[in-house]
């Protein structure tokens, strides 16, 4: 479970994000939505422990911050940034000795070979293509076997096959009771994955459904229904 | 712990693994063991001529150094800007299950592994150049790596992992350095400048016990007293005050709760870091703003013409919105150097030089175009631009109209370098108008021989081959322009022979222009 309680975050005098509180229980994927400037970003670089922040964000009921909350998260940013002087295969033999995560290597082959790495996995960070750095990024994440994932636009930059892969695994992972959020502006990509949405402006929530309250209706009528940019870009 | 472990061990592997396949390792290597050894012998000429190869003023120079390098470091620690994360560590360790007291630690291995090469150094140096004993040299060799590694870990501790003292508490602090600092060397220079101006002054000021009582860093200057010089009350109180202190200091540091705020400000940092490497990476020259964003004023520019003129524009456009316009450093250093020269002009016995004199400004001006790297313009920014390769116009228009901006800088800052001395040297108005084109030539020959070496031949290379076969081309150039300024000289005289060096200066630079001009067909030059 992922649980954001009275989150605010200021940058100088910048309200960027106002007491925003929302939870994403097991086994549930939430998204996060919003247009440019809304706050996403800031929310999920807080949950991700690189911001300070008043109120509290808690991963299993534990402090997002604390080791044992770390232990079980997963992240992949919006920008990848892969070591230089590291293989793609020495990323996730990083991640695996860091968590202590159990993965094994045959779990480490599949995965490469699922996101087409395989034949990359000699290839040292400094000569990957962004698509494929975000595709390590994913791998590294999931390599973590986490109970909470939490992903940044993460179908930037990947291919068609990466982004049909990734949405299976989001499924797979939901299946197995992990707790996923994914921020995005590709409404297209999440239509079929989400079980709640969050839509932010202006630093607060603006409305959030579950996909039952939501009664079936198209994802992106219900975003441009309460952000209103939909309808200002008709009349354009 | 393991995964930071692993992280280490397999980067220094594989860097080293990368390395001994270019053969420009094995030239750096050369060069740095050639380096090494000049500054060895050099210094050790300089040490010996003085006469202050002893242990004791070597006690001196360490207290210099530590008076500069540990205030240094606590302001720079700070400012949370002493540890230098990358963005990959943003993006892995930041996320991962390690103490972040653990992360700063692992961040903090350059700088203790720096330590431990100046502790060899010290060590070798205090042997070779100030015949200290081996046994002395080992002490504080041990002292230096296990006290100064434990104090500066703790300081980082302290400063990166401070989680209750306010943001204005290190400012603060900050502030205190540097007054501190400012002190220390303006009561050295004062009286440097009020006794004599040698060595034994400063080991005088140095040696007394007030210093050696400065908390922390008087301290540390304290052990280096009681171990080459002998123990007396003050260095054995200093010695003890310092030991004492570090261990507190440990102490604190281990008991600090720290969950990891600072990662804001080491993620925004390494951002910042990360731009200017790629900006050095590119263009061989960075900006040294951190963390403040530029202002600019609102202004608006008319457009007259089309296609790469629309080059010209914009960037006036852009250097309008600039408060100094298209004033900066170079053109207050020129001033600077005008007055300078225009004084020398007034003072000085310029006539000594006969019909010489008209070549004393060339001559700076030459030698400074020649060594100075230069600054940052806008040309270099229009090649990351997809727009200027698409703007329908031919390639040496796009050049032209891309530094036409930098010609009419040169301008004023050759009018500003030459007028003050012209005056003062009483040199025609004819010459000192080739002495302002003279400059222009420079400036120009240096900007596009630049370009040449940076998208056309050197790209390839790193920044310190480009700026080397940059000198190497301006150098033939000047070579060529002298040559055909004697000839000139011989056949028809003075201002024949200038004319015909600024004459040759133009054509080569155009021909490096023209070339360079390539780099404007495709953006694959720059990669």
């Amino acid at each position: 479970m992922l649980e954001v309680q009275e989150l605010t975050k200021k940058y100088g005098k910048n309200l960027a994000v106002d007491h925003v509180s929302f939870a994403i229980p097991d086994g549930k994927v939430g998204i996060l939505l919003g247009p440019n400037g809304a706050g996403k970003s800031t929310i999920i670089k807080s949950i991700a422990g690189l911001l300070r922040y008043e109120g509290g964000v808690g991963i299993q009921k534990m402090p997002a911050r604390s080791l044992e909350a770390k232990r079980i998260f997963g992240y992949v940013p919006e920008m990848p940034a892969m070591f230089e002087a590291l293989t793609v295969r020495e990323h996730i033999e990083y991640i695996r000795r860091a968590y202590n995560s159990g993965i094994t290597d045959e779990e480490v082959d599949a995965l490469l070979k699922r996101f087409e790495l395989d034949d990359k996995q000699d290839k040292l960070g400094n000569e990957l293509s962004k698509g494929m750095m975000q595709k390590v990024s994913i791998c590294c994440a999931l390599a973590v076997k986490p109970k909470v994932l939490m992903l940044d636009e993460p179908m930037v930059g990947l291919d068609p096959a990466a982004i049909k892969e990734l949405k299976e695994v989001v499924l797979e992972l939901k299946e197995q009771g992990v707790t996923i959020l994914i921020s995005t502006h590709m409404l297209e990509m999440v239509k079929d994955l989400w079980d709640i949405m969050i839509i932010m402006e202006k630093g607060k929530i603006e409305a959030a459904f579950t996909r039952e309250q939501a009664q079936n209706e198209d994802i992106e009528e219900l975003f441009f229904k309460i952000t209103g940019g939909g309808e200002e870009k008709c009349k354009d | 712990m393991q995964g930071l472990i692993y992280l280490y061990q397999r980067t220094i592997v594989n860097r080293i693994k990368k390395a001994v396949k270019k053969p420009t390792t094995y030239v750096g290597l050369v060069f740095v063991v050639f380096y090494v050894v000049m500054i060895f012998w050099s210094f050790q000429m300089i040490i010996n001529d003085a006469k202050i190869a002893t242990p004791e003023n070597m006690v001196t120079v360490l207290s210099c150094i530590i008076l500069s390098i540990l205030p240094s470091n606590v302001i720079s620690y700070s400012k949370r800007h002493g540890l230098l994360f990358r963005p990959s560590e943003v993006h892995f360790v930041f996320q991962s299950p390690v103490s972040p007291k653990t992360i700063l630690m692992f961040a903090g291995i350059k700088s203790f592994a720096g330590n431990l090469l100046i502790g060899i150094a010290i060590f070798v140096f205090g042997i070779c150049w100030f015949h200290a004993g081996v046994g002395q040299m080992l002490l504080y060799f041990l002292f230096f790596e296990v006290f100064e590694t434990i104090l500066e870990a703790s300081i980082i501790i302290f400063c990166y992992g401070n989680e209750k003292l306010h943001e204005k508490f290190f400012k603060g602090l900050t502030i205190v350095m540097y007054i501190f600092m400012a002190v220390i060397a303006g009561i050295g220079i004062y009286l440097l400048m009020t006794r004599k101006m040698e060595f034994s002054v400063i080991r005088e000021y140095l040696d007394m016990p007030v210093i050696q009582l400065i908390p922390i860093v008087g301290w540390n200057i304290a052990v280096a007293h009681l171990i080459f010089v002998g123990p007396n009350i003050i260095n054995v109180i200093g010695t003890a005050l310092f030991l004492t202190s570090t261990l507190g200091m440990l102490y604190v540091a281990r008991k600090m709760k720290c969950t990891g705020e600072y990662f804001e400000d080491a993620e925004k940092f390494a951002d910042e870091i990360q731009t200017k490497r790629m900006e050095v990476k590119k263009r061989g020259t960075v900006s040294l703003r951190f963390g403040k964003k530029k202002k600019y004023r609102e202004a608006a520019v008319e457009y007259k013409g089309n296609y790469a003129k629309a080059i010209y524009y914009r960037q006036l456009l852009e250097y309008k919105k600039n408060r100094m316009f298209i004033f900066g450093w170079n053109t207050f250093m020129c001033l600077v150097a005008g007055i300078v020269i225009g004084v020398y002009g007034c003072l000085g016995d310029i006539e000594a030089f006969g019909q010489w004199k008209v070549f004393i400004i060339p001559g700076i001006v030459a030698y400074a175009v020649f060594i100075f790297s230069g600054y940052p313009t806008k040309w270099s920014k229009e090649l990351e631009s997809p727009y200027t390769y698409l703007i329908p116009d031919t390639s040496l228009k796009k050049v032209w109209y891309s530094t036409k901006i930098e010609h009419l800088r040169a301008l004023i800052d050759g009018i500003l370098i030459t007028v003050p001395g012209a005056i003062t040297f009483q040199i025609s108005p004819v010459i000192a108008v080739l002495t302002v084109l003279l400059y222009m030539c420079l400036m120009a020959n240096r900007l596009y021989y630049g370009m040449l070496a940076d998208t056309v031949i050197g790209k390839n290379l790193g920044s310190t081959g480009r700026s080397l076969i940059k000198m190497f081309l301006q150098g033939i150039a000047m070579v060529i322009a002298m040559i055909a300024a004697a000839v000139g000289y011989v056949v028809w005289g003075l201002e024949a022979g200038f004319f015909l060096m600024i004459l040759f200066m133009a054509l080569l630079t155009f021909a490096g222009a023209a070339v360079a001009a390539l780099s404007f067909v495709k953006m694959e030059a720059l990669d």
